[in-house]
């Protein structure tokens, strides 16, 4: 009889946890997925391509820079009428320094300042683990699934599902939701590539949206380099002088 | 038993055939969703290594066609001694360049201006360096700055009453190239982690003597001004002051912050201390008063789903001329003759400053790429002047679809009665078309 009680009351603290203990694994799967894709702290150039409905195409070059979970900023090298430009990000604030008008002003995780299918959030990503938590994870055939539930109002994207290859930990498939559940937009990574360094991870980021048909954006990963930085770097005095690191 | 077993057979085929068959098509339809393969896009880094030197900027035309309010103020101190003509055609060619030399912590920095200038009866030329300075990095929380310099300071878009230390901007066309001033200053900052994030402290030195920088006030004076700088619960936060000489002593507060993903809102307060106003009596005597005013701010700035974004301002500028005022300085320019225009000239310049009056409301609202018209982005802007209800009304359309090339057109229309303050601007309506080309 004491026997079956504390196997009863065994299974029931197992039970009881299990949601707990699955919610780590995913947490982990998402922690590793972050580190995967980049080291904690770098710097690297990105080629960011707007492929349009009637096919032309705007490109920007950025030289970006992040540390730790929260800190990120991007410098635009080109083209020239973007020249100068530079962009903060410090958690869930945002700035755009403009050098025409010479001081930094608060932009918000919605807005794009380079137009296309990326928005700020997109361009300026921190880690997932930072902006999300695990709601839920499974997985089939070589492959997770997590659902993510923004930490706070101010992501961009209420909730995403992440598709994950198993093997490798990087994320294949990203699709984002807005808090109604409609489909903001689908985020694809590919070409993995070796950047040196023990950094393997995919060298293009493509996305669409319902919500523009026929726009298209991509984005070209070059030269992705750890590198420590100072705090101070990412403030606003720092903003307009992010160039002087390169 | 046998016929069963093949009737069931043939049914579990034809189930089963019937499945792959529905089973069939949304996979064709999915495989039609599917995007197809990205393109070979190239990218070089290597074209983007790092020289010591950069030079950046612009080539400008523009040209503009204006109707003339021949019963405004601004016209009858604008022609002064000339004729008088109702439509104004002018264009102008600038070439717009800044170039930069940096050797690991010094950075030498220059910004000019080479202009060309039609004014509807002839040209004229002007070469203006807006900035030249020096800077020394002292690790990456501290830099010292020495040359001709433009701060912009405060958290607004059409105004920024906070801007102590930098020449107010042009509301209408907030982006406009300023000229800084010669001064000294330097910037140290420091991060933190928890509430507070970062704090920065700027100190700057601005000399007034001679030619140099004689617009910034009275002669004679090192004026010194300060910055603290925090962000603080997600918020930034700003303290300037400036201490007396060229300009009564002045203190300010400037604030913005994200409130959701797609919202902002900013604010800005500044004391001036002993602000002294020249006012104009109908009958052409002049006294100042002199008190302490306030001005202030506060806007905000929206994105809707609609990619339609809504920047709306309001300003108190505690400074400025009351309705009365106005109207007895645009009496006297009525009645005036020339003469007596040309004398008063020089106490006139109060009233002559863009927005001289007291409450002030501010719209634009930019809609990207509507009805699916790729790269034009066009935008409508209104100031209002909340006491005599006169206004102008600025459309415009950007049109940015070849690479560095920017095309802009431009009407500003302006709306008000004889004695407002927009009904006495110098131009009823205005057209304009710019073109820029980035180098």
């Amino acid at each position: 009889m004491k026997q079956r009680t504390i196997a009863i009351a065994a299974a029931a603290f197992l039970c009881g946890f299990a949601p707990l203990i699955h919610a780590l694994d995913g947490e982990e799967i998402l922690r590793q997925v972050d580190r995967n894709l980049n080291p904690d702290s770098y710097e690297m150039y990105r080629k960011l391509i707007n492929v349009e409905p009637d096919g032309s195409k705007k490109e920007f070059v950025l030289y970006t820079i992040k540390k730790g979970q929260d800190r990120m900023a991007a410098l635009f090298l080109s083209p020239a009428s973007e020249k100068g430009r530079s962009t903060l990000r410090l958690e869930d604030n945002m700035w755009l320094y403009l050098p025409s008008v010479g001081k930094p002003l608060r932009i918000t995780s919605l807005q794009s300042i380079v137009g296309g299918v990326f928005n700020n959030s997109d361009i300026l990503r921190l880690d997932y683990s930072a902006e999300y938590t695990v709601e839920s994870s499974r997985e089939e055939e070589g492959t997770y699934f997590l659902d993510l539930k923004a930490r706070s109002g101010s992501v961009a994207y209420d909730h995403i599902e992440m598709v994950i290859d198993k093997q490798s930990v990087i994320p294949t498939e990203i699709r984002c939701y807005a808090s109604t559940g409609i489909l903001i937009k689908t985020l694809r990574y590919s070409k993995t590539k070796d950047f040196g360094g023990g950094i393997v991870r995919p060298s293009v980021l493509e996305t669409d949206s319902p919500l523009q048909k026929g726009y298209r954006s991509v984005i070209l990963f070059a030269e992705i380099k750890a590198r420590e930085f100072s705090d101070e770097v990412f403030t606003l005095s720092f903003l307009p002088k992010v160039g002087e690191l390169r | 038993m046998i016929l069963q077993q093949r009737a069931a057979a043939r049914a579990v085929t034809a189930a089963g055939l019937a499945l792959f068959l529905m089973s069939d098509r949304p996979v064709q339809a999915q495989e039609m969703e599917l995007p197809s393969e990205p393109e070979e896009f190239s990218f070089d880094v290597g074209e983007f290594d790092k020289s010591p030197w950069s030079l950046d900027g612009y080539v400008q035309g523009d040209l503009s066609y204006s109707r003339l309010n021949r019963d405004a103020a601004s016209y009858r101190l604008d022609f002064i001694g000339k004729d008088r003509d109702r439509y104004r055609l002018q264009s102008g060619m600038d070439i717009h360049a800044g170039l930069t030399y940096q050797q690991g912590p010094l950075r030498a920095y220059g910004l000019g201006r080479l202009e060309g200038r039609y004014d509807g009866k002839e040209w004229g030329d002007d070469l203006l360096l807006y900035e030249g300075n020096l800077s020394l990095q002292a690790g990456s929380n501290a830099y010292f700055t020495l040359g001709k310099t433009l701060l912009r300071w405060g958290k607004g878009y059409a105004w920024n009453p906070t801007n102590f230390a930098g020449r107010n901007r042009n509301p209408s066309d907030p982006d406009l190239a300023l000229e800084g001033y010669w001064m000294g200053f330097t910037d140290i900052v420091k991060s933190f982690s928890g509430p507070l994030k970062a704090l920065s402290l700027m100190g700057v030195i601005l000399p007034v003597f001679g030619d140099a920088n004689s617009a910034f006030g009275e002669e004679d004076h090192i004026n010194v001004a300060g910055k603290l700088y925090l962000l603080l619960y997600d918020t930034d936060i700003d303290f300037m002051a400036l201490s007396e000489g060229s300009r009564s002593a002045r203190y300010g507060l400037a604030t913005s912050r994200n409130v959701t993903s797609s919202f902002e809102i900013h604010g800005e307060l500044a004391l001036i201390t002993d602000s002294r106003k020249t006012v104009l009596a109908p009958a052409g005597t002049v006294t100042t008063e002199t008190n302490d005013a306030w001005n202030c701010l506060a806007g905000i700035r929206y994105l809707a789903p609609t990619e339609t974004t809504f920047i709306l301002e309001f300003y108190r500028h505690g400074e400025g001329y009351s309705e009365d005022q106005a109207k007895d300085y645009f009496a006297f320019t009525e009645r005036a003759e020339d003469a007596q225009l040309t004398a008063a000239g020089p106490t006139l310049s109060g009233y002559e400053q863009p927005n001289f009056m007291q409450n002030y409301f501010y719209l634009r609202v930019s809609q990207k790429e509507p009805f699916g018209w790729l790269y034009v982005t066009p935008s409508l802007l209104t100031i209002c002047n909340l006491e005599d209800g006169s206004f102008n009304l600025i459309p415009e359309i950007t049109y940015t679809g070849t690479e560095n090339l920017e095309l802009r057109l431009r009407f500003n229309y302006v709306g008000g009665a004889h004695g407002t303050e927009y009904g006495e601007k110098l131009n009823a309506w205005r057209t304009a078309i710019r073109m820029r080309y980035f180098f």
